[in-house]
């Protein structure tokens, strides 16, 4: 160790030039609400919990769990799980990492949940019980099998025991903001900026940048602008509408990556007549497989994407990305067949169309306005009297969730890295804890039945088939029209580079200096 | 009301030199011509002219139907002006990002921009000169309510009250348009309780009450006539101000439905492309509604100029 010391002393010297302090200015889109890792379930709190907190495990680029605190696990049976602790880890206020504290950040959770609008609760739901079985291993328990347990251990910071009784607003004050990962917390300017400073002894390695600033800027055009007159080294969330821009700029690259948020068609299939989809008979055509998918025929997703999202989206014929656990490569993108479509409805009944009107909110996704009226196209041209409504989400979601509506468009993400997290809430049954943001009310039992099993399973290879059986029911029945994924993307500095994330999540410890 | 002045059974007024109206020897004929000899009222005649004969038409000169989903294709969307599409037409003012005919969506927009602004100027008026009439007739408390009504109305941004209302009611044009009646009316009160109260005082109609004269006749009949002339005024100003909103209210997306766009959803589609260099899509419905507002305002400004009383003694 002294050698090494020398050694490291020697160098220095020996360099003519020491490299100048590296700094990195990082455009936000959206700023973080609380320093509290723990607190509340929301992107952009999660984003800067991951610069400086870990899990027991991590989730990667394409939300594979990956080793983090943690380097192994085992199962000895159905609900005990044994995790064997990275040894020589410490916190950033120099402590070393222990079991200990990770019980107690496990245990902090529901304290944390105070007031939250969206807690963390729900990943500990499954944990019974953790205990230290000694101070690199931890033990816990579970509530009957709990397949998703590593996807719900991901999203728990880990914070040392002595911020167990640490609030979230002394957290909110900077006190007690210590993790493990590869950035030490400096300063917090609420709705403005964050300034980070690099942990030395990262267990992933030692970060690129001294110092990491990360500036919010909500509004899109003061985002690009920020970025091209090179206030900021790197934005994320670039509006569509200044892809083009950004593109052509020589001094700047853009990375595109297919996100885990699906957008998506929910189709009224719960009444005989529904408000907003009406044939000539008045009955609702959208109960009808063929008209469904005549509806998804019509649609040209890789025009839509092109057009009208500017390339940043991705086809999709199911609810995950390629790449994802449990995605089906047997289900293929929709091909745009308008003249099949018109064929399906006139075998529906409806040769000469029906009365359909579309809503959609108009501030929730990227371009989600524009999206429903050019769907609005679409429809009308396989013949369907289609109308568009566009509202704010703060009256679309609760009138959506009444009912009140007849085809709607929504996105979903998927949380869980695979299928269920999708499948469950859109389209499970509906019912007391079950299929809450089923608002089409498609309801299939097989599907049903094979989700259910699935959330069981412990199995990887039986869970993925089961997930893909369910996957293939709701597709064939079309109980979503599933449109695209989102793209996430970045635009930074010529001689920067970052490979993007599907959750979104800006990391400075990847961004890297070519 | 041929004339806009005092009936024949009114007497005549007793104070010299005092006006009581100058629309109330000049009538609307001679307003017509004095306005038409002031050049920047002519100016503004002929730019809300064409603007209203072009909307008027629209349906026969507009290259598309914008507002026919299935005329449109995204796939010529946001083309440069002077485009060919793609069944060969020519795009003279650019398409927006729906592929829709920037002239036709302008001539279109222009039509709902027009219907809203003068029908909520209209029924505005009417509502707000007949509660400043009965305030100022009435006095005594009914006045005192009735304005205070106005007062507390008048503090809030007209902006404001419109937000709210279309949260609560919703999309379209006649929400719309009550939106706009809601925030507009109280300003119309005031101007003519204004000039009522100096009317009801004058000797004439004295006279009308001596006479036994009923109260709506006195009302409708001797005073109205004679505070048409800063009503006239005022409603020209607030047609331009309630087109204004309605546009305001459509940049910031609750107005009217999308597949609809009126001038000001025009311009918030096309702002977010200004960075990209796609100015046509907001620039040209932009034009057009400053052009409309501009000549309202040319036409308001010189009417005012001519029906002041001062001005002509």
């Amino acid at each position: 160790m002294k050698l090494l010391a020398v050694t490291a002393l020697a160098l220095s010297v020996a360099l003519p030039n020491p490299a100048p302090a590296k700094s990195l200015t990082i455009g936000l889109a959206a700023a973080a609400t609380s320093l509290d890792p723990q607190f509340y379930v929301i992107g952009p709190n999660s984003a800067l919990a991951r610069n400086i907190f870990d899990g027991l495990v991590n989730q990667d680029a394409h939300q594979k769990i990956q080793p983090a605190l943690a380097i192994s696990w085992s199962r000895t049976d159905d609900t005990t799980w044994d995790f064997k602790l990275r040894p020589g880890v410490k916190f950033h206020d120099g402590s070393p990492f222990t079991a200990n504290d990770v019980v107690a950040s496990i245990k902090r959770v529901p304290g944390a949940s105070k007031n939250s609008p969206s807690s963390f609760l729900p990943y500990v739901k499954a944990i019974k019980d953790v205990v230290a079985v000694d101070p690199m291993t931890v033990r816990i328990t579970t509530n009957g099998p709990a397949p998703l347990l590593l996807n719900d251990l991901s999203r728990i910071a880990i914070l040392p025991a002595s911020d167990a009784t640490v609030t979230t607003e002394q957290m909110n004050q900077g006190k007690g903001v210590i993790g493990t990962g590869p950035f030490k917390f400096v300063s917090w300017v609420p709705e403005d900026q964050v300034v980070l400073a690099r942990n030395d002894a990262y267990w992933g390695g030692k970060p690129a940048w001294d110092k990491v600033t990360l500036r919010v800027f909500k509004n899109d055009s003061a985002r690009t602008a920020a970025m091209l007159s090179g206030d900021v080294d790197m934005i994320e969330d670039i509006p569509t509408t200044d892809t083009q821009r950004l593109r052509k700029d020589a001094q700047v690259s853009v990375v595109n990556m297919t996100s885990n948020r699906l957008m998506y068609l929910h189709m009224d299939q719960g009444r005989s007549t529904s408000p907003f989809a009406k044939g000539p008979d008045g009955s609702n055509p959208l109960l009808k497989r063929d008209v469904r998918e005549a509806l998804s025929l019509s649609i040209d997703r890789a025009a839509l994407v092109q057009r009208i999202m500017d390339g940043q989206g991705t086809p999709a014929g199911q609810v995950v990305p390629d790449g994802y656990f449990g995605q089906d490569p047997t289900l293929k993108v929709p091909a745009y067949d308008a003249g099949k479509a018109k064929a399906l409805l006139a075998r529906a009944g409806y040769p000469h169309g029906f009365e359909l009107t579309l809503h959609a909110s108009n501030d929730r996704y990227p371009n989600d306005s524009k999206i429903a009226q050019a769907l609005g196209q679409l429809f009308s041209r396989i013949g369907i009297k289609t109308g568009v409504v566009t509202l704010p989400a703060s009256v679309y979601f609760s009138r959506a969730s009444k009912l009140e509506f007849s085809m709607i468009m929504g996105g979903a993400a998927v949380e869980t890295g695979e299928p269920s997290g999708v499948l469950g809430p859109l389209l499970e049954t509906y019912g007391p804890g079950a299929g809450q943001g089923n608002r089409g009310r498609y309801s299939s039992p097989a599907f049903d039945a094979a989700l259910k099993e699935a959330r069981h399973t412990l199995d990887e290879g039986a869970r993925e088939a089961l997930l893909r059986k369910a996957t293939e029911i709701a597709m064939h029945d079309v109980g979503i029209i599933p449109l695209f994924f989102l793209d996430n993307t970045w635009a930074m500095k010529k001689g920067l580079s970052y490979p993007g994330r599907s959750d979104g999540y800006t990391l400075a410890f990847d961004v890297k200096a070519k | 009301m041929g004339q806009p002045g005092r009936s024949a059974d009114a007497a005549p007024d007793a104070a010299p030199g005092a006006s009581p109206g100058a629309a109330a020897r000049a009538p609307l004929l001679g307003m017509l011509t004095a306005l038409l000899r002031n050049r920047l009222a002519l100016a503004g005649f002929v730019i809300v002219g064409l603007l209203v004969l072009g909307a008027l038409l629209a349906p026969l000169v507009a290259p598309q139907n914008p507002y026919d989903l299935s005329k449109l294709n995204f796939m010529d969307g946001r083309l440069p002006p002077g485009s060919m599409s793609t069944d060969g037409s020519v795009y003279l003012l650019g398409t927006d990002d729906q592929g829709r005919d920037m002239l036709s969506a302008i001539l279109y927009g222009l039509r709902t921009s027009l219907l809203v602004g003068v029908a909520s100027a209209a029924i505005a008026l009417v509502i707000g000169a007949a509660a400043g009439l009965v305030s100022a007739y009435a006095g005594g408390r009914t006045d005192a309510v009735l304005m205070r009504v106005v007062d507390i109305q008048l503090s809030f941004p007209s902006i404001l009250i419109a937000l709210i209302l279309l949260a609560v009611l919703g999309q379209g044009v006649s929400k719309i348009i009550l939106a706009l009646v809601v925030t507009q009316w109280a300003y119309y009160a005031r101007t003519v309780r204004g000039s009522a109260l100096v009317e009801s005082r004058r000797a004439y109609v004295d006279a009308a009450r001596s006479m036994a004269l009923s109260d709506r006749r006195i009302i409708f009949r001797h005073i109205l006539p004679n505070c048409l002339p800063p009503l006239i005024v005022v409603a020209t100003m607030r047609v331009a101000y309630a087109i204004m909103l309605e546009a305001t209210l459509s940049f910031l997306g609750i107005g009217l439905p999308v597949t609809q766009p009126s001038l000001g959803l025009l311009i918030a589609n096309g702002f977010a492309y200004l960075m990209s260099g796609n100015y046509w899509i907001s620039v040209f419905p932009g034009v057009t509604l400053l052009l409309l507002i501009v000549g309202i305002n040319l036409i308001g400004d010189a009417l005012r100029d001519i029906l002041n009383p001062r001005r002509e003694g």
